[in-house]
């Protein structure tokens, strides 16, 4: 017999109760580092001081031009290796408009936010949890705090932007090399007439479709930084914490960057 | 009118002020009441593991206590607001042994980052400022390396000038002449006594040196095991009875054993 209610409950449900509380928990702390993280940013009397102004560049340097060499091979086999195939599949089956629309929708749409965010995650996220986590360890932090600097106007912020900005950037440079090494590639081995589609394509986008590209890579970008930069300062005392909260970041970053994909897939009209 | 002199006057005051210690701490703090005039030296000199460190974050307003209050240039340091703690940290600088400089940028940056940040002057005056300082404090070495590269010493002298450069009113700085040879610690003492006799900084230095505690200091703080004991003068400190600051003061030294080994007989003659 039962000596209290609790003991009627099966024991897989605490688990799968705390399996569900805990990511909407682990969603609202990133959503209050992030406003925190632009609230202290607003409340300076100088959004970019010269401080924070060479934070800025140096995180759009390292994360957008550095990455350029990564993302420009990586999105030329795409458009080699699956963009040829793409076009000169569909055209057995459809129809000119059907090219443009699979183009524009799957490859630029889709794809290339997605792999832009791969790379960006394991080359930048990964990065970030990295030098913030050992600056924390060695308390380069806490004697940065001590001269009066604050820590998410000085090391969060900048990241955030710079993150976000060179992700928008780069998954438009990246659909630009796939679609254009994809025809190059369909046009020199097959048939030079796919190189009209690289006309085309550009009239398969409408305004808010655009918009809504926009404002995902941004999102993206911001969500790769925050991870980062909210697991690399959960750093403690121990370097053992490096490694663990930097495969955190990055699981957990891309779980959340598939789950705004998701959302997105379905907002979008 | 009282009020205001006093405010002038007193660059620290404690009252009733306990350290959070862990448990089973060895050494179990009594509160302590502690005045401290603007443009005094005070020396904390104690025992290894008498708990200087956490005397000093606690009185540096760093660390929370376990109960009592704690004034700062008149402000009591547990109900500022986060704007006005920060603005706090920019006149009470605070120096720990171990705080590193930042490890991704150079020198000189480390020296100008907290006037840049703070907006202090032009990046031309500033840098002109910091290498000036840097020159002062009798730093020698290339100042575009990283922090890495550099020697514990420069990095000590760095710190500190990066410290200095927000002209605090009251210093408090943790071991400084621990890694110095005589030439640079006599360079360092020289001018860190003259800001304070000259331009008025209040300095509370936690140090081994009791040369320097001997000659400069105008108040002596001693960890004692029951908590921070205050004595007005070196006469006043090195007269006290108590077998704690006795066998601080005066070592027994182990019998000398150099000549009775093994090594000395079988040395060849």
């Amino acid at each position: 017999m039962a000596r209290h209610l609790s003991d009627l409950i099966p024991n897989w449900v605490g688990p799968l109760g705390r399996g569900l509380i805990q990511p909407s928990y682990y969603i609202i702390d990133l959503t209050v580092f992030v406003v925190r993280a632009f609230r202290d940013w607003h409340g300076r009397v100088s959004l970019l001081n010269r401080a924070t102004y060479r934070s800025l560049v140096t995180q759009l340097i390292f994360t957008g031009i550095d990455a350029l060499p990564a993302i420009t091979l990586l999105a030329f086999l795409f458009g080699v290796s699956i963009v040829t195939q793409l076009v000169t599949w569909i055209e057995v089956f459809g129809s000119k408009e059907d090219i443009d629309i699979i183009l524009s929708s799957v490859v630029v749409n889709e794809i290339a936010p997605i792999m832009t965010a791969l790379v960006l995650m394991g080359r930048s996220g990964s990065a970030i949890t990295v030098d913030l986590g050992n600056m924390k360890l060695h308390g380069e932090v806490e004697g940065l705090e001590l001269l009066a600097i604050n820590v998410n106007h000085f090391f969060v912020t900048p990241r955030l932007i710079g993150a976000a900005v060179s992700h928008l950037v780069l998954a438009v440079y990246f659909s630009a090399i796939s679609v254009i090494g994809g025809l190059a590639s369909a046009a020199l081995l097959f048939n030079i007439k796919y190189l009209s589609y690289l006309r085309d394509i550009w009239l398969a986008f409408d305004p808010v479709g655009l918009i809504f590209f926009s404002v995902k890579n941004l999102f993206f970008g911001l969500i790769i930084a925050t991870t980062a930069c909210y697991h690399g300062l959960s750093v403690g005392r121990s370097p053992t914490e490096v490694p663990q909260q930097t495969q955190q970041a990055i699981i957990r970053g891309l779980l959340l960057i598939f789950f705004v994909d998701g959302l997105f897939a379905v907002i979008t009209p | 009118m009282i009020g205001q002199e006093r405010l002038r006057i007193v660059a620290i005051e404690a009252r009733g002020l306990i350290p959070r210690v862990p448990e089973g701490c060895p050494w179990q703090p009594s509160p302590l009441n502690l005045s401290v005039p603007c443009h005094a030296v005070v020396g904390m000199v104690g025992p290894n593991g008498n708990g200087k460190t956490t005397w000093m974050r606690l009185l540096g307003g760093v660390d929370d206590p376990a109960q009592g209050d704690l004034t700062l240039l008149g402000r009591d340091v547990w109900t500022l607001e986060e704007f006005e703690w920060q603005g706090l940290r920019q006149e009470v600088g605070f120096i720990l042994s171990h705080t590193p400089l930042l490890s991704v940028v150079n020198g000189l940056v480390n020296v100008t980052l907290p006037a840049l940040y703070h907006q202090m002057g032009t990046p031309a005056m500033i840098e002109e400022r910091a290498r000036k300082l840097i020159d002062r404090l009798g730093w020698s070495g290339d100042l575009t390396l990283l922090p890495g590269f550099m020697s514990e010493l420069q990095r000590r002298v760095l710190a500190l000038a990066r410290c200095l450069i927000l002209n605090p009113r009251v210093l408090f700085i943790d071991e400084p002449f621990v890694p110095l040879d005589n030439a640079a610690r006599t360079q360092l003492e020289r001018h860190l006594i003259r800001l304070v006799r000259e331009e008025g900084l209040t300095l509370v230095a936690s140090s081994h040196n009791l040369s320097f505690v001997r000659r400069h200091a105008d108040i002596i703080l001693f960890a004692h095991s029951t908590g921070l004991k205050i004595f007005g003068s070196w006469d006043q400190f090195s007269a006290d009875p108590d077998p704690e600051i006795q066998i601080f003061l005066h070592p027994e030294l182990p019998e000398a054993t150099a000549g009775a080994g093994h090594f000395d007989q079988d040395r060849p003659r």
